[in-house]
C-alpha cells in the first residue's frame, strides 16, 4: 500500500511529464493496479496508442501516450524505477512511524505494567496483570496461564469474559511446551469451537515449574510482533512472579528462623543458670547447643544439704512443638521431683509419662530422660532411665560401665511403669549422663565418634573434676568432629561422688494398713514417734500426726468409703530440712481441689469440713496424683 | 480412750482420756443423745486427759453443742491440753465453744 502522492513527487513529476511532452507525449500517468497515481497533464482516458512499462517489484507502472517508439522504453523504465524508489521510502517511512507509534505504546503499557507489579507479590495478581496487559495490548479476548510442577497440581489461572474450559487450556498448553517453538494456532487447526486463534509462549519462572501463557480470539490474527510482545511480557512477569516465590521463601525461611530462635530460647531458659553443690558430690552440668536446636534439657537441684536430684532428657523433634514439650516436661520434672520420696525417683517419670503421654502422642514425639537422685548421707544413687543413652557409671577401681536404660522413653505408652535402680557409691565413683550428640558426633569422613571413644576419655580422666571431665570429652568431641559442624546438642551431668556425709536423713519407712478408723492410728503413731525420735518439736510433730490423721480419716471415708478390705500404704521420711509423708490407696480417686478448702465458718457450726482445711492451713506443700488405680497424695511440711 | 461419766450439781460431766479420734467418737456421740433424751440441756465435756483430737472428734463435740443449744442450753467444754487448744484455734471452733480453764469456771459459767 503506497501513501498519497506528495506534493513534492507531483512537482518532479510534473517536470519529468514536461520532458516527455515535448518529445511528442500527450498524456503520461503511474499507476498501481489499474489505478492512477498520478497523470500530468491531468488524467485523460485517450485510447491513443501508448508506452507501458510496470515494475515487478513495486506493482508500478508508467504509461506514455502519444509515445510508441520502443527507443523511449529506457528512459521510461528509469523514470518508474526513480518514482518506484521514491515512493517505496515513503511507505517504508510511514511504516517505520506507525511502528515507532506503535512501540512506543507498547513501551508505556510495559512501563506501566513494570510499575503495578512491582507493587504487588501476590501470584494471582501477577497473573491477572499479566493476561490483562496482553489483552489489552494485543487485542484478545481472553488468555490464560498454566504453571506446571512435578509432584504439585497444575494451576490454571484465567482472565476472559467467555474463559476457556479448563482442560482445553491444559491441553493447549501440553500441545506448546512439547514444541515451544511454535506460537500460533489457528481455527483450521483442531481448536475448539469457540476458539479462533490461540498464541503460546512460555512464562520463565524457574526451572521446575513449566509455565505457558495462552491468549485467544485476537481480531485479525496473531502477527509475529505479537509473539515477542507476549515474551516480553511473560519474561517481565516470570522474574516478578520468581521475586514473588522468593519473597514468599524468604517470609518462610524467616518465620522458622523466629521458630528455632524461640525453642533456642525456650532452651537456654530452662537450663540452669548454676550447678547447685551438696556437700560429698562435685557435680557439674552443660549443654552445648546444635545451631539447630535438638530438644536436650537438664536440671540439676539440690534436694537437701546432702542429696541432689538430677534430670537429663532429649524431646525428639525441632522447633516450636520441640520447645514447648521440653518446657512442660521440664516444668513436671523439677515440680514432682521436689516431693518424690528419695529412693522413687520412677515417680517423677511415672507422673511425667501420665501427665505428657497425650500431648506427645498428638505430635507423635516423645522425649527420653534419666532421673536421678544422690544421697551422700546414704552414699546412693537411685536413678530411672526411659531411654536415655549414654549413661556411664565409673568405679573407682573399675573400668567405666554403660548402664542400659531399662524402661522405654517418657510419651510412647500411658500404661508404662516406670522403675528404680540404685547404686552404691564408693568414694571416687563417677557417674555420667549424657545425649546421643556425644557418640553420635560425626568427623568429615563420616565416622561416629562412638561409645568407646567416651570410655576411653573418661577412663584417662577420671582423676579430674567434674567439670574438667566434661570439658576433656567436649574437647575430645570437637577434636575428633574437625571441620564437620555439630549437628546434635551435647548435654552431660558429671557427678564425683567424693565423701559420704554426715547421716541427716532421720527417718524414712512405710506402713501399709487396712482402711478403718483403727489401723489409721499406727502409722500415725509410728510418725510421731519418728519425729520426736528425731527431736522434732512437740507441737510440729503434733501438727504432722494431725495432718495424717485427717488425711487417712478422709481416705478411709471417700476413697474406700468404709469398705474393710480397702489398703493404704504410708511413707514417711524426714531430713533435716523437710517432712514428707505419702500414702497410696486403690481407691476412688478424690475430686477435691486443695485451692477450694476453707475453714468452715465456726458461726455455722459446721458438723464436717474441718480435715481438709486443716492439711491445707498445716502443711507447706500437699500434692495429689492418680494414676493407674493408684491414687498418691504427698504432703511436705518444712521445717 | 477412757469416758468418764459423772455429775456435779445435776450437771452431766464426760470426762475423755486419751486419744480423741474417729474411732472413739461413737461413744461420745451415744452420750449426747441420752443427755438430750433424759431433758440434760446443760452439759459438761472435760478434755484434761486428752492430748490428741482430731476433725470428727471436733465435728462431734459440735453436734453435742447444738443438741444442748437446739433446747436452750449449752455444752461447755474445759481443761484443754495446749495441743488441743491449738486444734481448736486452728479450726476456730474456739469461737464456737465457750471453753473453760477448769471444770469448776465450767459449773460456774451456765
Amino acid at each position: 500500500m503506497f501513501p498519497e502522492i506528495t506534493e513534492k513527487h507531483r512537482e518532479s513529476f510534473k517536470s519529468l511529464a514536461a520532458g516527455w511532452v515535448r518529445v511528442g507525449a500527450s498524456c503520461v500517468q503511474l499507476l498501481k493496479g489499474g489505478q492512477v497515481l498520478i497523470g500530468c497533464p491531468n488524467s485523460n482516458t485517450s485510447s491513443e496508442p501508448s508506452l507501458l512499462v510496470t515494475s515487478l517489484g513495486s506493482g508500478l507502472s508508467l504509461q506514455v501516450f502519444g509515445v510508441t517508439d520502443m527507443r523511449w522504453v529506457p528512459t521510461a523504465e528509469s523514470m518508474l524505477e526513480v518514482f518506484s524508489t521514491l515512493l517505496s521510502a515513503d511507505a517504508d517511512l510511514d511504516n517505520l512511524t506507525a511502528a515507532l507509534v506503535e512501540t512506543q505504546d507498547r513501551l508505556v503499557a510495559l512501563y506501566e505494567l513494570t510499575q503495578a507489579t512491582r507493587r504487588t507479590l501476590e501470584m494471582p495478581k501477577l497473573l491477572d496483570l499479566l493476561i490483562e496487559q496482553s489483552r489489552h495490548l494485543m487485542d484478545v479476548d481472553g488468555g490464560f496461564v498454566v504453571l506446571k510442577e512435578k509432584g504439585k497440581q497444575t494451576i490454571i489461572h484465567q482472565v476472559s469474559e467467555s474463559p476457556m474450559h479448563p482442560a482445553h487450556a491444559e491441553a493447549a498448553a501440553t500441545l506448546y511446551l512439547r514444541d515451544p517453538s511454535r506460537h500460533i494456532f489457528k481455527d483450521s487447526e483442531t481448536l475448539p469451537a469457540n476458539l479462533k486463534n490461540v498464541m503460546m509462549v512460555t512464562l520463565p519462572v524457574r526451572d521446575e515449574i513449566s509455565a505457558a501463557v495462552g491468549l485467544f480470539n485476537k481480531t485479525g490474527n496473531f502477527t509475529t510482533p505479537d509473539i515477542k510482545l507476549a515474551k516480553a511480557i511473560a519474561g517481565h512477569i516470570g522474574a516478578q512472579m520468581e521475586n514473588a516465590m522468593l519473597h514468599k521463601e524468604a517470609v518462610e525461611r524467616a518465620r522458622l528462623e523466629t521458630e528455632m530462635d524461640i525453642a533456642r530460647q525456650v532452651q537456654t531458659a530452662i537450663l540452669p543458670q548454676h550447678i547447685p553443690q551438696v556437700d560429698g558430690l562435685d557435680a557439674f552440668a552443660t549443654s552445648i547447643p546444635a545451631l539447630e536446636v535438638g530438644g536436650d534439657f537438664f536440671d540439676v537441684i539440690d534436694r537437701s544439704e546432702e542429696a541432689l536430684v538430677f534430670a537429663l532428657g532429649d524431646v525428639t523433634g525441632k522447633g516450636m512443638p520441640a520447645a514447648l514439650l521440653m518446657s512442660m516436661t521440664h516444668t513436671i520434672i523439677k515440680s514432682a521431683s521436689r516431693n518424690m520420696p528419695f529412693d522413687h525417683p520412677h515417680q517423677v517419670l511415672d507422673r511425667l509419662n501420665h501427665d505428657m503421654a497425650a500431648d506427645f502422642a498428638n505430635v507423635g514425639m516423645f522425649t527420653t530422660v534419666m532421673l536421678g537422685m544422690v544421697d551422700c548421707a546414704d552414699c546412693k544413687l537411685h536413678f530411672s532411665n526411659a531411654g536415655q543413652s549414654p549413661i556411664y557409671h565409673v568405679p573407682v577401681n573399675g573400668e567405666p560401665m554403660l548402664l542400659e536404660a531399662q524402661d522405654i522413653p517418657v510419651g510412647i505408652l500411658d500404661t508404662v511403669e516406670y522403675t528404680t535402680q540404685s547404686l552404691n557409691l564408693s568414694q571416687g565413683d563417677l557417674f555420667i549422663a549424657a545425649s546421643d550428640g556425644f557418640p553420635e558426633s560425626r568427623n568429615p569422613a563420616g565416622e561416629m565418634y562412638g561409645y568407646e571413644r567416651m570410655k576411653a576419655i573418661l577412663s584417662t580422666s577420671r582423676e579430674l573434676s567434674a567439670k574438667q571431665i566434661a570439658e576433656a570429652l567436649l574437647a575430645d568431641v570437637n577434636a575428633f568432629c574437625g571441620t564437620h559442624p555439630q549437628d546434635d546438642d551435647r548435654t552431660i551431668v558429671v557427678l564425683k561422688f567424693e565423701k559420704a556425709t554426715e547421716k541427716r536423713i532421720m527417718f524414712n519407712e512405710s506402713i501399709t494398713i487396712y482402711a478403718n478408723y483403727e489401723e489409721i492410728r499406727q502409722p500415725c503413731e509410728r510418725l510421731r514417734l519418728n519425729l520426736r525420735q528425731a527431736e522434732i518439736s512437740e507441737e510440729i510433730a503434733g501438727l504432722c500426726e494431725l495432718s495424717l490423721q485427717e488425711l487417712l480419716t478422709n481416705l478411709v471415708d471417700h476413697a474406700y468409703e468404709g469398705s474393710p478390705n480397702g489398703q493404704i500404704t504410708v511413707r514417711m521420711a524426714s531430713n533435716r530440712g523437710q517432712i514428707f509423708i505419702q500414702t497410696e490407696d486403690a481407691g476412688t480417686p478424690a475430686n477435691i481441689k486443695m485451692e477450694d478448702v476453707h475453714m468452715p465458718d465456726p458461726e455455722d457450726l459446721a458438723e464436717g469440713g474441718y480435715g481438709m482445711a486443716i492439711i491445707r492451713s498445716l502443711m507447706d506443700d500437699i500434692r495429689y496424683e492418680s494414676a493407674q488405680g493408684k491414687n498418691i497424695w504427698t504432703l511436705v511440711k518444712n521445717l | 480412750m477412757e469416758l468418764i461419766k459423772s455429775s456435779r450439781n445435776s450437771i452431766p460431766v464426760l470426762q475423755l482420756k486419751g486419744r480423741f479420734d474417729a474411732h472413739e467418737v461413737e461413744p461420745v456421740n451415744a452420750w449426747f443423745v441420752e443427755q438430750g433424751q433424759a431433758g440434760n440441756t446443760m452439759i459438761i465435756v472435760n478434755l484434761e486427759g486428752v492430748n490428741f483430737i482430731d476433725s470428727t472428734a471436733l465435728s462431734t463435740l459440735v453436734r453435742g453443742l447444738k443438741l444442748c443449744r437446739e433446747k436452750g442450753g449449752d455444752l461447755h467444754v474445759c481443761s484443754l491440753q495446749q495441743p488441743v487448744r491449738v486444734i481448736f484455734e486452728l479450726t476456730r471452733l474456739d469461737k464456737a465453744f465457750d471453753i473453760f480453764a477448769s471444770e469448776d469456771a465450767a459449773l460456774k459459767g451456765f
